[in-house]
């Protein structure tokens, strides 16, 4: 079967105008525009296979928003072949857009002072859905999303949680094959950014939809996500499974051990290792070849009343990425 | 076929969505209906020595400036503080992820919000035209009505033709200053709101007539008095659809134009 | 002392504000220019088919045009600018900082967005007021200028009275915050000249609407001698009107500290 998505060789530039304020910078303008060009993507190649979940990862204007834009059909290429469910996406055939959807965290498209059922029902015409399935997809979304009961309520009155519910129902009506989301969660407190992840999780995977998700939430792509695209200033630094980029670029572990009482001698397990010692608690750096000896040697030769090993959170392997790269 | 539905939600949530708002509204006709009052005075003074204006008898010019106090208000161009919003905020994007055609998808919310204003209008207007008793004039024949209906009707789209791209320079443009000032102070001289365009001087009436903006509310208003009929009807109807067709194809340009740039700069 | 230093700060500011946006500038003045030229088209369009309007001849139509422009461009440089957005501000529960200082909230809250570069638009009317009055060759003595000046000074504290009252209907109804604004527009009626009301539309365009005491009671008290009598109406006009609006905006302030902005 031919994959979802495939994308090869794509390039972006950006012309963004200067601009500057006033009549006479205005006319200035509209006769002899200056632009600065920015670039935001460099041949970029990726596939992503139908039931594929993605994370699209990368600072803040690696590219990332725009190569969503772009397989969404919003924007043009520069350069490169882009397909999507066999479209060209930018040619904008309205059978391509009735089998995807878009969800941007940072905007929303439902209108404020009208409940999100009316809302709905105007998207269920523009997409042509029957009843039917309007019905039964809406049903359960709302069930599933808990937000049955405020289908009436004007979304001005709606909780940021719960708005972002209704935005993510809104995508999801026209029932499309693929998502892209583009940080979902954002802004969301803790409690409501695990929600939409739970539920995401399970649609996503029950549906077999194919998702490709821009998150600066770690905690978004490890709960949605096996494989992961890394990109930094427009070009793809990684692509692989999630584990396999975690192997590649945090090859430690933390390991942190509290002995019964603290040993008298400076005789330490693994002392290259040690990192921090605070009485009778112990943090080791530890590359993760070395992990077992460690434990080995702390559960034979001392009495540990509690020990913990800690993958480094893919937060902290980024952060540490990315400011190594610029400080090369 | 025309799928006709989602138009009618449109319609229908924007009324909703415009009668949310309805205080402001209502009183915003009034207001307006105010210096209706003080018009139609100076007219009686003017009428106490005349018997006729520029060809206008008292109640043509009774008549004219109560319909188009009130049609004006729906044909009249204005700056779609929506359309621009979308462009300048980039929220544009979702339309484009649609499979709906944008300038329609604006239309029916114009339309949704005219036609609660359209009723308010009436109730706040009627009462004038009762007061001038006499001075008021009903279309000679059903077919005068027929021949109103239809130059309103597209002097209504011909207005939403113009309000499509006056909004549509947002994606040029930072500041509207310049758009707005046209349609403020422009439109009303232009349209003949301010004045029936006989009343003007020659040459400017001259220009005047030909320029689109008579097409808004001067010619349906010189029909609704029969001061226009039979091959001068539907002339001026032709040119008032030429107009239509040309503006259609401008936005449309201008669209493409302006998606161009918007996609260029990453939407 | 303390309020004139104030307003000389809030004065400067503005005009720094603005400097940055020249551009902008000129056509706001175009803006204002075009609004002059179209009530003047509009007279003008009248008398080319009429000798006089109950009375009013073209020279007396441009003079009143003239001072009612010049009057509404002293207004908005001053003070209208701030008081159409007080109601947003009501709305949006932003007085709290002003209450707090220890100056007038009223006074503060009139002057805080002047408009002073808009002060060469004060030249269009400048100019249509002196043909006019080159034409209608008025004498100008001392008494007559102090009463002229005094009677446009009444118009305006009239003008701020309705305004003030339509801003203070906001703490109440948040809804009708273009009230104002809508208010501005209404005021246009004052380039009408007064003959043509007769009967109660005087009374209600002088008393209820104070439209007349803006631009036309100025000007006939150069074109007549009833300044007395013009002084009096004005007088119990404005007076009612600052009084109302006294009211209600004392009311509404109550309101805003109850419910707690």
């Amino acid at each position: 079967m031919a994959s979802v998505i495939t994308v090869h060789g794509l390039s972006k530039k950006y012309r963004v105008p200067l601009r500057e304020p006033g009549l006479r910078a205005t006319i200035r303008h509209l006769l002899a525009p200056q632009y600065r060009e920015v670039i935001a993507l460099q041949d970029i190649s990726f596939t992503l296979e139908a039931g594929e979940a993605v994370g699209y990862l990368g600072p803040n204007g690696a590219g990332k928003t725009t190569t969503l834009k772009i397989l969404a059909g919003v924007l043009y290429p520069d350069q490169g072949d882009v397909r999507v469910l066999g479209f060209v996406p930018f040619e904008g055939h309205a059978a391509f857009k009735k089998r995807i959807a878009f969800v941007m965290g940072r905007k929303g498209q439902l209108w404020w002072d009208l409940p999100a059922l009316d809302m709905f029902r105007l998207f269920q015409e523009i997409y042509q859905v029957p009843e039917t399935d309007f019905r039964r997809r809406l049903d359960e979304l709302a069930a599933r999303f808990r937000v049955s009961h405020l289908l009436t309520t004007p979304v001005r009155n709606l909780s940021l949680g719960e708005r972002t519910k209704m935005e993510l129902i809104a995508a999801l009506l026209h029932g499309p094959q693929v998502l892209f989301l583009d940080e979902p969660t954002l802004g969301l407190d803790v409690l409501a950014q695990h929600e939409i992840r739970t539920l995401l999780r399970t649609y996503v995977r029950e549906q077999g939809l194919t998702l490709l998700m821009a998150s600066h939430y770690m905690r978004d792509v490890e709960a949605l996500c096996d494989r992961v695209i890394l990109l930094d200033q427009g070009r793809i630094r990684f692509d692989g499974p999630l584990h396999a980029l975690k192997a590649r670029y945090a090859p430690y572990r933390e390991v942190i051990a509290t002995l019964a009482s603290p040993p008298q001698t400076d005789a330490w397990p693994a002392p290259t290792w040690l990192v921090e010692r605070a009485g009778p608690r112990l943090r080791w750096r530890v590359p993760r070849d070395e992990v077992p000896r460690l434990l080995q040697q702390l559960t034979t030769a001392y009495e540990v009343t509690d020990l913990t090993v800690h993958e480094p959170a893919l937060e902290d392997i980024l952060r540490q990425m990315y400011s190594h790269e610029a400080l090369s | 076929m025309v799928n006709w539905r989602p138009y009618r939600t449109l319609v229908e949530l924007s009324i909703r969505q415009a009668t949310a708002y309805r205080m402001n509204y209502f009183l915003s006709f009034i207001v307006a209906a105010v210096p209706l009052i003080a018009l139609l005075l100076l007219w009686e003074t003017i009428y106490g020595t005349e018997t006729q204006l520029a060809g206008f008898d008292r109640a043509q010019m009774l008549t004219y400036f109560i319909l188009t106090r009130w049609l004006y208000e729906l044909t009249r161009p204005t700056i779609w503080w929506d359309i621009t919003y979308e462009v300048r905020e980039g929220d544009l994007v979702f339309h484009l992820l649609r499979p709906f055609p944008y300038g329609l998808y604006h239309f029916a919310l114009i339309v949704g919000f005219n036609l609660p204003y359209a009723l308010i209008g009436l109730a706040v207007v009627a009462p004038f035209a009762w007061i001038v008793g006499a001075g008021w004039i009903w279309p000679a024949s059903l077919a005068t009505w027929l021949a109103f209906g239809v130059s309103a009707g597209l002097a209504f789209v011909l207005g939403y033709a113009f309000t499509l791209l006056f909004s549509l320079s947002a994606f040029w443009l930072e500041e509207n200053s310049a758009v707005e000032l046209l349609v403020h102070y422009i439109t009303p001289l232009a349209a003949g709101a301010l004045l029936p365009l006989d009343l003007l001087p020659g040459p400017l009436a001259a220009l005047l007539a030909r320029l689109p903006f008579a097409k808004l509310l001067y010619f349906p208003a010189q029909v609704y008095l029969g001061r226009v009929s039979g091959t001068a009807f539907w002339t001026g109807l032709a040119e008032q659809g030429l107009w239509l067709l040309g503006l259609i194809l401008v936005n449309t340009w201008v669209w493409h134009q302006g998606l161009r740039r918007f996609r260029a700069v990453g939407g | 002392m303390r309020a004139l230093r104030l307003w000389l700060y809030w004065a400067r500011l503005s005009l720094g504000r603005e400097a940055l946006f020249r551009g902008n500038l000129l056509l706001r003045w175009l803006a204002h220019g075009l609004w002059l030229g179209t009530a003047w088209l509009f007279f003008e369009a009248l008398y080319a088919h009429v000798p006089t309007l109950a009375g009013w001849r073209r020279e007396h139509v441009w003079l009143l045009l003239a001072v009612n422009e010049g009057s509404q461009q002293l207004f908005n440089m001053f003070v209208g600018r701030s008081l159409a957005e007080l109601p947003e501000r009501i709305w949006e529960g932003q007085l709290d900082s002003v209450l707090t200082k220890p100056v007038s909230p009223l006074f503060i809250l009139s002057i805080r967005r002047m408009q002073l570069h808009d002060a060469p638009a004060l030249g269009l009317p400048l100019v249509l007021g002196w043909i006019a009055w080159r034409a209608l060759d008025i004498s100008l003595t001392p008494e007559r200028m102090f009463g002229f000046g005094l009677l446009i000074l009444l118009g305006m504290v009239a003008r701020y009275a309705v305004t003030l009252a339509a801003v203070s209907i906001g703490f109440w109804v948040s809804q009708l915050y273009a009230l104002p604004a809508l208010m501005a527009v209404l005021f246009r009626l004052a380039s009408y000249p007064e003959s043509i009301f007769r009967g109660a539309s005087r009374a209600i365009f002088t008393f209820v609407i104070p439209v007349l005491v803006v631009a036309n009671f100025p000007v006939q008290s150069l074109l007549t001698a009833s300044f007395y009598e013009l002084l009096l109406r004005g007088l119990i006009a404005a007076g009612f009107w600052l009084f109302l609006a006294a009211q209600l905006w004392r009311a509404g302030l109550r309101r805003y500290t109850a419910v707690g902005g």
